[in-house]
């Protein structure tokens, strides 16, 4: 297998704060990977310079064998590497419908009308759930839900990378159930590789092949869900405080 | 139904008729020159050419977001470029009016790119002083613009086959037709093709636009020019309708103006702030008589509407509407 995402000697500094410092992992084209660490480890940054929102103070971020650090959000995006984000974005004024369809138009370069497939669309919207909610509007959706439409327009510009910060924060056990499914979906049937960041241990549990750990700007571990749950730095910084990390969140 | 289908709530009943109305009041806006006095058809064409600059201010504003308070200058470097063109460059305003656009275009491009880097606040006071700016010019260029003592001596469009555009009557159904025009294009450029869902996502979030592929300093400064040459086009109709171009009649108040009426009328609407220029331009009249109360009482009145119709014109009839199917 290839790798979709190589990251190298990665650092981030905000003036004296050192966010992200030396970071180097790949990601195997159709995995599933999971990001976890406590609050404040600097796994958002990463999807940040990830996704072109920030440049890197050092370090080099390969997309398909391409250099894409210091690229704009928007090119990185139409390149194929597509993003959630952990606070909730929403167009809020627009339907459901509109907002997906946004996804689907938004990095096409042409003038033209309607450049969307309007069944696909359909698809789309009935694989994350939201067959019946065409004409809701998205500001006056649940925070929950924002975020599920948020990967509903993410998935409607074609990644073939999708960064997914947080997406089951404030689900509860059902919904959990049924996003993790989708996220399944995603990856078996469209292809699609993930790299989820989430503080719920069962669905990177469950969900993950790979498990990386952040601490302080930089990894501790790397590993399967088993050799993660065993290792006893990652036990110290992070799984013995879960409920702590949880609920500072 | 095609179209319907894939725009749910662009294209629907309550478009068509907001549509069907405006085609009412155009029909009926057409029989002032026949039904009025000179007065009523002067200030009637104020308010078109209003409508139409405020109209493309909505482009910039009301769909994409971007607060802005250069519409005024815009306009002013259309009338100020159309009358040179034919004044000192002796061409025919049939060519004079195109070449307007176009410089309104290039302008608008040249300073939206590095300003339209600034977001929100930021960038409207950089809009405010380069509005301020624009005036300082047209004062202190006399060569050029002739200053404090304006341009005189513009003439009428030439005449085009027989019609003789000095005829008030004339020119009132002149600046009708491309007011007409204008809204039909923004009506195009925003519902019809997929440039206007990106002028729309950035308004809703810039960065989350961005992230999905917008092209989003690109699609802003697309925004801006279109918005400024079509206010170029509204300034050399304004120029050659005059026929008299001073500063003042370009200072800041002029764009404050613009944004005032686009609130007046509800943002983001298109229509709206038509209807909210032509409100505005004709409550002014009426209070020509008494310039010391006129914008005592205007700025009552405007703080009445934010503080009670913050969506304007279009925000009340809507709920209005609302009201009445309950
Ligand atoms: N734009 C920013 N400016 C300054 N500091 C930031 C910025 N973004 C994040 N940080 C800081 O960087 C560190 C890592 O944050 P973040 O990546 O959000 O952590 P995580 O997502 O792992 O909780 C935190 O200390 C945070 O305060
Ligand atoms: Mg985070």
């Amino acid at each position: 297998m290839t790798d979709i995402l190589e990251v190298k000697g990665l650092k981030k500094q905000f003036g004296g704060l050192v966010a992200v410092n030396n970071l180097d992992f790949t990601i195997e084209d159709g995995s599933r990977t999971g990001i976890i660490g406590p609050n404040g480890a600097g796994k958002t940054t990463t999807f940040a310079m990830i996704a072109g929102e920030h440049n890197p103070t050092a370090g080099s971020i390969l997309f398909e064998g391409e250099r894409i650090d210091r690229l704009k959000p928007s090119v990185i995006c139409k390149k194929g590497a597509a993003r959630t984000f952990q606070i909730v974005r929403v167009f809020r004024q627009l339907t459901v419908y509109e907002h997906i369809i946004m996804g689907a138009v938004a990095g096409k370069s042409c003038f033209s009308t309607c450049s969307y497939q309007t069944d696909e669309i359909e698809h789309l919207m009935e694989l994350t759930g939201f067959e019946n909610d065409h004409d809701k509007i998205a500001g006056s959706l649940t925070s929950a839900r924002q975020k599920q439409l948020g990967l509903a327009t993410a998935l409607a510009t074609k990644p073939k990378l999708l960064l997914l910060d947080e997406l089951m924060a404030g689900l509860n056990l059902s919904e959990i159930e049924r996003s993790l499914l989708i996220l399944r979906k995603i990856n078996e049937e469209m292809g699609i590789t993930l790299v989820i960041i989430e503080h719920v241990m069962r669905v990177i549990m469950g969900l993950c092949k790979k498990i990386i750990v952040l601490e302080t700007g930089q990894k501790i571990a790397e590993g399967t869900p088993k050799e993660i749950s065993e290792n006893k730095r990652v036990i110290k910084a992070y799984l013995g405080k879960e409920e702590k990390a949880y609920a500072g969140n | 139904m095609e179209l319907a289908k894939n725009n749910p709530t662009l294209i629907n009943k309550k478009n068509i008729m907001i549509w069907a109305t405006a085609l009412v009041v155009v029909v009926a806006v057409s029989f002032v020159p026949v039904i009025f006095s000179r007065y009523v058809i002067y200030v009637a064409t104020l308010a078109l050419l209003y409508a139409m600059l405020t109209a493309s201010y909505d482009l910039i504003f009301g769909y994409t977001g971007q607060l802005s308070f250069s519409q005024g200058a815009f306009f002013g470097l259309g009338a100020y470029t159309s009358a040179l063109l034919t004044l000192s460059g002796g061409l025919n305003f049939w060519l004079a009016l195109p070449l307007t656009v176009i410089v309104g275009f290039i302008i608008a491009a040249l300073i939206g790119s590095p300003a339209l880097r600034l977001r929100g606040s930021y960038f409207a006071v950089t809009t405010f002083f380069l509005a301020h700016f624009v005036y300082l010019v047209f004062l202190n260029t006399d060569k050029l613009t002739g200053g404090p003592m304006g341009l005189r001596n513009i003439q009428p469009p030439d005449k085009l086959w027989f019609i003789d555009f000095s005829q008030m009557n004339v020119y009132f159904y002149f600046v009708l037709l491309f007011t007409i025009l204008v809204l039909l294009f923004l009506y195009y450029l925003i519902y019809k093709t997929e440039i206007g869902r990106r002028f729309v996502a950035i308004r809703e979030d810039q960065d989350l636009a961005e992230s999905l592929g917008v092209n989003t300093s690109f699609y802003k400064v697309l925004s801006f020019s279109i918005s400024g040459a079509l206010a170029a086009l509204c300034g050399s109709l304004f120029a050659h309708y005059f026929l008299l171009l001073h500063p003042s009649q370009f200072a800041w108040f002029t764009s404050e103006m613009i944004v005032i009426m686009t609130l007046v009328g509800g943002a983001g609407t298109l229509i709206g702030p038509v209807l909210g220029a032509a409100v505005v331009t004709f409550i002014l009249e009426l209070f020509r008589y008494a310039p010391e109360l006129r914008f005592i009482i205007w700025a009552a009145a405007l703080i009445a509407i934010l503080v009670f119709e913050p969506k304007g014109l279009m925000g009340m009839a809507k709920r209005i509407r609302f009201r009445r199917s309950q």
